[in-house]
């Protein structure tokens, strides 16, 4: 394995591609790079974070820091797999915290 | 003197107690175009309005000039009318009829005292809530009086009820969406693109839907019923001036509420929502509804429930969420601090309301 792989907590069929997209967020999604490392992330397009963010500031809370938040145009499998190609290349994980050592 | 109106509630004809006819108002997608004066044998004058709907200019046709100029102050106090013409129309102020006797404004619910920059009366609901209308975020909306929230200059009133409620009569009327402009941008596209989908798909549940595709109708979103023969638009119209929420044939209707269909059960899984870091549902997360039953996902075809949102718990709300489908709402809890358990609760007892009374 040379590139990250996708792994969804609760499976991710054809229809969780379409009701994600609804959604505009996928979470549960576990990134295994090729280190053998895995790293929990979360997709958001940028309309459903911008609207997190405004409930957010209306329930009283000044900010949303999260660990692993990848924003992508759209929340589709090829987008989120695009997305984490590329910022394994750019050495993000780097800077996570993995959730544990993947056992073979 | 006798007026008729039409289902818009805009007068269109004036007719003497002898019966003859005296003047007539022509109107086109809710705006007032011109004005027939004189009876049968009279003068058509066209009307020439600013933004907010206020008539400030007629002309007669083929005339190259105005024929009557019509000044006034933002509530439309001080006006002042000049030119050969006369004044042939009574509408004035936002387009709305001046009483010529008592100088004030006809807003359909209220009359509108221009002088005063206020209605006579205060705002009314023919459902009983503590303050009609009222935004508890905007206080301006607490007093029952004021027009247009006091500002005159971007706003017109529809109805003479509040305006927040007025944008969303508005709205529906022109759009068939009950809301704001961004609901109205959500909605229309999901509606009229999926219109052949939804008529499809309640004709398969038995329902017909019943399009209004005239001038002041709602021209995008059906409204459903068993029987169409039980409405008509004067029912339509009179029923959404009396109040908001509208039942007909044993089958809810749009006015009033969002109506929303959730394909499936009301269990919430750990995909439907996020938890903050107490362990409880963040708000603005939950599961998933569509204001367009095509938009369920297939795998939930042919168990589709249809409800309100005003029919929702308390505790619950629902709001759009996401870019793709603008018809695409979360049922989440209005308050954070509810617990996983407590959240399915809630959607556990409103599935079995639904389930006893589907109205």
């Amino acid at each position: 394995m040379d590139q990250p792989k996708l792994t969804f907590t609760y499976g991710f069929d054809e229809n969780d591609e379409f009701e994600t997209q609804q959604r505009g967020y996928c979470d549960h999604v576990v990134v295994d790079l090729p280190t053998r490392l895995q790293y929990r992330v979360i997709f958001y397009e940028p309309v459903r974070l911008a609207q997190s963010l405004e409930t957010l500031q209306e329930s009283g809370k000044v900010c949303l820091g999260e660990p692993g938040l990848i924003v992508v145009p759209t929340v589709t499998l090829h987008y989120m797999q695009e997305a984490v190609n590329q910022l394994y290349k750019e050495g993000y994980f780097e800077h996570l915290a993995p959730l544990k050592q993947k056992v073979e | 003197m006798d007026f008729l109106y039409d289902l818009g509630g805009h007068e269109v004809s004036q007719i003497t107690a002898a019966g003859s006819w005296t003047r007539g108002e022509i109107y086109a997608g809710g705006r007032h175009l011109g004005t027939y004066s004189g009876g049968t044998s009279g003068t058509t004058t066209f009307t020439f309005s600013d933004w907010l709907g206020t008539e400030r200019a007629r002309s007669v046709p083929g005339a190259t000039t105005t024929c009557e100029t019509i000044t006034s102050l933002p509530f439309g106090d001080g006006m002042t009318t000049t030119g050969s013409c006369g004044d042939p129309s009574p509408m004035h102020f936002t387009g709305k009829e001046r009483d010529s006797e008592s100088g004030l404004d006809n807003f359909g619910a209220r009359y509108d005292s221009s002088q005063y920059g206020r209605f006579m009366t205060p705002d009314w609901a023919a459902k009983p809530m503590g303050v009609p209308y009222a935004d508890f975020g905007d206080p301006q909306t607490l007093n029952l009086y004021s027009y247009v929230r006091n500002n005159p200059l971007s706003r017109a009133d529809i109805n003479g009820h509040c305006w927040k409620w007025a944008q969303s009569f508005c709205n529906w009327a022109n759009y068939g969406v009950w809301g704001d402009e961004k609901a109205v941008q959500a909605a229309e596209t999901t509606a009229r693109n999926q219109l052949s989908a939804q008529q499809q798909m309640r004709a398969a549940n038995g329902q017909s839907p019943l399009i209004f595709n005239t001038g002041q109708q709602a021209n995008g979103h059906p409204i459903l019923t068993t029987d169409v023969s039980q409405m008509s638009r004067n029912a339509v119209f009179d029923t959404i001036n009396s109040g908001h929420d509208v039942t007909w044939g044993g089958q809810i209707g749009l006015v009033g509420g969002l109506v929303l269909y959730r394909g499936g059960g009301f269990e919430a899984g750990p995909k439907d929502y996020r938890l903050d870091a107490q362990g409880n549902v963040q708000t603005g997360y939950g599961i998933s509804v569509n204001t367009d039953p095509s938009k369920i996902p297939q795998r939930f075809q042919g168990n589709i429930r249809i409800f309100n949102e005003s029919d929702l718990p308390p505790e619950l709300r629902a709001i759009q969420r996401g870019a793709r489908d603008p018809g695409h709402f979360e049922i989440t809890p209005r308050d954070s601090g509810m617990s996983p358990q407590r959240y399915q609760e809630l959607l556990n007892a409103f599935g079995k309301e639904l389930e006893e009374d589907p109205e």
